[in-house]
């Protein structure tokens, strides 16, 4: 089944289909987790793989996820949208989300929080919105669970992985953008070490 | 096509009472329809704003807006970009006071789009800030900065007056930035857009209070 098939039967038939490149438009995605379309482009010199973008239209306001940045020159350039009425711009944003997150299992961190919180979504991920007092809350409840956690029986290397990042964390709450780092990309960790 | 009498700066404004009457009522209406999804009214549109200030100019997307203040519109509108200069024309109050101060950007910069240039500037601009907070607060900035900023700070401004502050020095440049900070910070309101609604004049932002014991506190920011 090519690409296209498979976003359109996840998406569903009231998405509709457009072969050509997304409207300007804000990003579901931060920007440096878009790939250039230059370096998009020699792969699509090899076959005829399609770039996909998935717009949603909230009366004036577009937002766009895909993870090339627009637009490909030399690429076929699919781009399925959806209207959604004003004051929709919750559902409409969180159905771009569940398709990035579930589809693509893109890392919540990549997320751009300025298309969080204009949809009012950020209940849903905090951490991303960096909302202090949701940040506070949750190291405080991961400090409750690790001290009602027996110590000294689990011996594996996540437990100890764990434990020396929340030291670290405890010392120096800069070390929470390289841990946030770790988890946006966690090849770039195994390219230090392999 | 709309014609507000104001900047998008009106964005961290929290006086509810000017927001009809310096954008209109129909620009009014057009922003509570466009942000429907969290705000009722006028006063559930502006506390959204001022608690999420980098999120507004994404729901502004096609706003078109003319009149005097047209390229400030444009740009927010289009770029999410607000510039980081100073606003205010501050009456001059003579001082040789230096503050070892460094904020040279407006809180109206808040509102920008924090991309990599928007963080350099930040970053180069208004060092002194990252003093007092690691990064900047992307929710409720003015509750954050109203804890953040140092109180001695404060009460020079409010001992002093804010235009006093405003024509100190930090080097070579005077404080205007910070006089902004420092009156928002006071009042949740700024000061050029109270200085179009004529609610501060000359007199209140230049005062004088008799508050000389908390002057003492500022010492240490005050250079020589």
């Amino acid at each position: 089944m090519s690409l296209v098939s498979q976003v359109r039967e996840r998406l569903g038939v009231e998405w509709e289909l457009v072969w050509r490149p997304p409207p300007p438009g804000v990003f579901l995605l931060k920007e440096e987790y878009l790939t250039k379309a230059e370096a998009v482009e020699n792969i699509c010199a090899r076959g005829d793989t399609p770039v996909v973008y998935i717009v949603v239209y909230i009366g004036d306001v577009v937002v766009v996820y895909g993870r090339v940045k627009p637009a490909p020159a030399k690429c076929p350039v699919a781009t399925f949208s959806k209207k959604f009425p004003v004051g929709k711009a919750r559902e409409a944003v969180r159905a771009l989300i569940d398709y990035a997150l579930e589809v693509d299992k893109i890392p919540v961190f990549q997320l751009n929080p300025d298309v969080l919180r204009y949809a009012d979504l950020c209940h849903l991920f905090p951490l991303v919105c960096d909302d202090p007092v949701e940040v506070i809350s949750h190291v405080k409840k991961s400090r409750e669970v690790s001290v009602r956690r027996p110590k000294g029986q689990a011996g594996d290397v996540f437990t100890l992985l764990v434990q020396v990042l929340k030291e670290k964390v405890d010392l120096d709450p800069a070390y929470l953008e390289i841990v946030k780092k770790v988890v946006e990309d966690p090849e770039r960790l195994r390219a230090c070490y392999v | 096509m709309y014609r507000p009498s104001t900047d998008p700066c009106i964005f961290l404004h929290g006086e509810a009472e000017d927001w009809p009457r310096l954008l209109g009522e129909d620009l009014v209406k057009e922003l509570i329809k466009r942000f429907r999804h969290v705000a009722r009214d006028l006063d559930d549109f502006i506390k959204y704003a001022l608690e999420n200030p980098q999120a507004v100019y994404v729901g502004l997307a096609g706003l078109k807006v003319g009149g005097r203040f047209r390229q400030d519109w444009a740009a927010y509108v289009g770029l999410g970009y607000v510039s980081p200069n100073y606003r205010t024309q501050w009456p001059f109050v003579e001082n040789g006071v230096e503050l070892d101060v460094r904020i040279q950007v407006s809180p109206c910069f808040l509102l920008s789009r924090l991309d990599r240039e928007v963080v350099y500037i930040w970053r180069n601009r208004a060092a002194t800030i990252f003093k007092w907070v690691s990064q900047l607060p992307r929710h409720k900035p003015l509750e954050v900065f109203r804890r953040a900023f140092p109180l001695e700070l404060r009460e020079l401004a409010r001992s002093r007056g804010y235009a006093w502050v405003a024509w100190t020095r930090w080097r070579d440049r005077r404080n205007k930035h910070l006089a902004e900070w420092l009156y928002w910070l006071d009042t949740g309101r700024l000061p050029h857009i109270d200085y179009l609604v004529r609610r501060c004049g000359a007199a209140s932002c230049t005062k004088i209070g008799g508050a000389e014991s908390l002057y003492k506190l500022a010492g240490s920011y005050v250079v020589g």
